[in-house]
């Protein structure tokens, strides 16, 4: 039990009549990348908006580091160490890179804005350029491509110092040569001891970065297991091809 | 003409701070608080109490005005509004509604007669040429101060930083890790205080009376749709051009069509440039 970081149990969303996520369970191991693979309209972001409170659950049960935190808000969540990106970028647009991922490391307190402090700049810098963007840290959103707003994406989550990320199609829109990068910067992560789970429809790239997979279909689990046996199990091809 | 640049800037000064902490709430929470001016009358009660009713020193009167004020904004946010802040038109109509409270709360307690509340700062000084009561000196500097203060604390701090993130994308701020109810209560607590040194100086420069907060508000809003809902330049710039119209009006046409100039930009611009002039 102790080797769990996060842990979903009977997780269970309805919007109206339809069953989104239906009594889905999951965990993920310290050290474990996990990725979480389904067709599309399979219920895989809305299992991340309720891993990081977007959304609140109708049942189920989410346990990290051993809390229950299915109530806390999601501020809480991220300060306790689970970070996201979304699918689609959203940067604050007015600020600089920098400053945007700055905003990620300010103290949580009112007498913090005086005493506290917030990571210094450099040390800003330092998360920005490790994600590629060296020559961006200056730049406006506006001025970036889909690729380098990907990057400030995780940028600003590794800035909250999480112990575990979650990636929600970090791929998609990326060149060839860009996925390769960021790839290889998961892995690096990865062997610093970050957790991720992923989700991608990027199956090459996705392959390299998990340890093992879970699918999900129309809300419900259908199989986990290592990539390479997961991809050619019966009721996953199924999922995909029909 | 003297006359106006005085006047004007002192009355640009209190609409700038009103308007200030009204936009704030706005920009951080996405909800308007129709109660904002009614926190500026209870101060000008407030202090005129403390120190002509209780004889307490003037510094004192000053902090008790705004603690009231900011007493009754974090009280309205925590006791009512935080729950609402996904449906905007509640808070509307309920925070308009608590000013009303206010007002016949006012009248119960003071009636409804004029009070003149005597100078904060007595005697006179020559500014251009011109006489000015050091009064007006005061309240000028005060305002500046306190707009000096708010400005500073946005854009130098981290909870101001967090108040910026939040108004730009509340959940893009979220997943930041920043809280947003404590720095919606920040807001709600800053802005109550502006509305508290507001309430002093607006009660001494024209005279209380509980329905007092009735053009405050109107102004306000005017103000903070000239200059862009949620934009503190823009509230800024918004206060003075509102204003010294309203001082010229006032100086050389008629006292009665004060707020007509401010209202008749706020309708220019709401045709013309529907964000106002620094919206986003």
């Amino acid at each position: 039990m102790a080797t769990k970081l996060i842990e979903i149990k009977g997780l269970t969303k309805k919007f109206g009549g339809l069953v989104a996520v239906n009594d889905f369970s999951f965990h993920v191991e310290k050290g474990e990348a996990l990725g979480l693979m389904g067709p599309n309209g399979s219920g895989k972001t809305t299992v991340f908006n309720l891993v990081m409170g977007d959304l609140k659950p109708d049942s189920g049960e989410i346990i990290f580091e051993g809390k229950d935190i299915t109530n806390y808000p999601t501020y809480q969540r991220v300060k306790a160490g689970i970070a996201r990106t979304y699918q689609v970028p959203r940067p604050f647009q007015e600020l600089p890179v920098i400053e945007d991922i700055q905003m990620s490391t300010i103290p949580d307190s009112i007498m913090g804005s005086f005493r506290g402090r917030a990571m210094p700049l450099e040390k800003v810098a330092k998360i920005g350029e490790d994600v590629g963007l060296k020559e961006h840290l200056s730049m406006y959103p506006r001025e970036l491509t889909m690729g380098d707003l990907r990057r400030v994406e995780l940028a600003k989550a590794l800035a909250t110092n999480p112990k575990i990320v979650l990636l929600d199609e970090i791929f998609a829109g990326l060149t060839v040569a860009e996925i390769g990068e960021l790839d290889t910067l998961l892995q690096q992560r990865r062997k610093k001891g970050l957790n991720f789970i992923v989700v991608s429809h990027d199956l090459k790239a996705l392959a390299p970065l998990v340890d093992r997979v879970v699918v999900i279909h129309f809300g419900e689990f259908i199989a986990e297991g290592p990539f390479d046996k997961i991809v050619n199990d019966e009721r996953v091809k199924a999922a995909y091809f029909g | 003409m003297e006359q106006i640049l005085i006047q004007g800037a002192l009355l640009s000064g209190l609409y700038a701070l009103i308007a200030m902490g009204f936009t704030m709430i706005f920009g951080v929470g996405r909800v308007l608080n129709l109660a904002h001016a009614g926190y500026v009358m209870v101060a000008g009660y407030s202090y005129f109490w403390a120190t002509y009713m209780m004889g307490l020193p003037i510094v004192a009167g000053f902090a008790i005005a705004i603690a009231v004020s900011t007493g009754l904004a974090v009280g309205t946010y925590l006791g009512w509004v935080r729950r609402f802040l996904n449906d905007p038109t509640i808070v509307f109509v309920s925070t308009f509604i608590f000013a009303l409270i206010l007002e016949h709360v006012m009248t119960l307690a003071f009636f409804r007669e004029n009070i003149n509340v005597p100078p904060i700062v007595v005697g006179m000084t020559q500014v251009m040429g011109c006489p000015v009561s050091n009064n007006l000196v005061a309240a000028v500097i005060a305002s500046w101060a306190c707009i000096g203060a708010v400005l500073f604390f946005v854009r130098k701090t981290h909870m101001g930083r967090a108040m910026r993130a939040l108004a730009m994308d509340r959940r893009g701020a979220i997943i930041s890790g920043i809280n947003p109810d404590m720095v919606n209560l920040t807001t709600w607590a800053i802005s109550g205080a502006l509305a508290g040194v507001a309430g002093v100086f607006w009660g001494s420069y024209t005279f209380l009376v509980p329905s007092l907060w009735v053009l405050p508000l109107i102004m306000s809003f005017a103000i903070v749709v000239i200059g862009g809902l949620g934009s503190i330049e823009g509230t800024l710039a918004a206060a003075h051009i509102v204003g010294f119209m309203e001082t010229a009006t006032v100086l050389a046409i008629n006292d009665k069509l004060r707020s007509v100039p401010g209202l008749v930009i706020m309708i220019i611009v709401l045709l013309a440039r529907p964000k106002g002039l620094f919206g986003r």
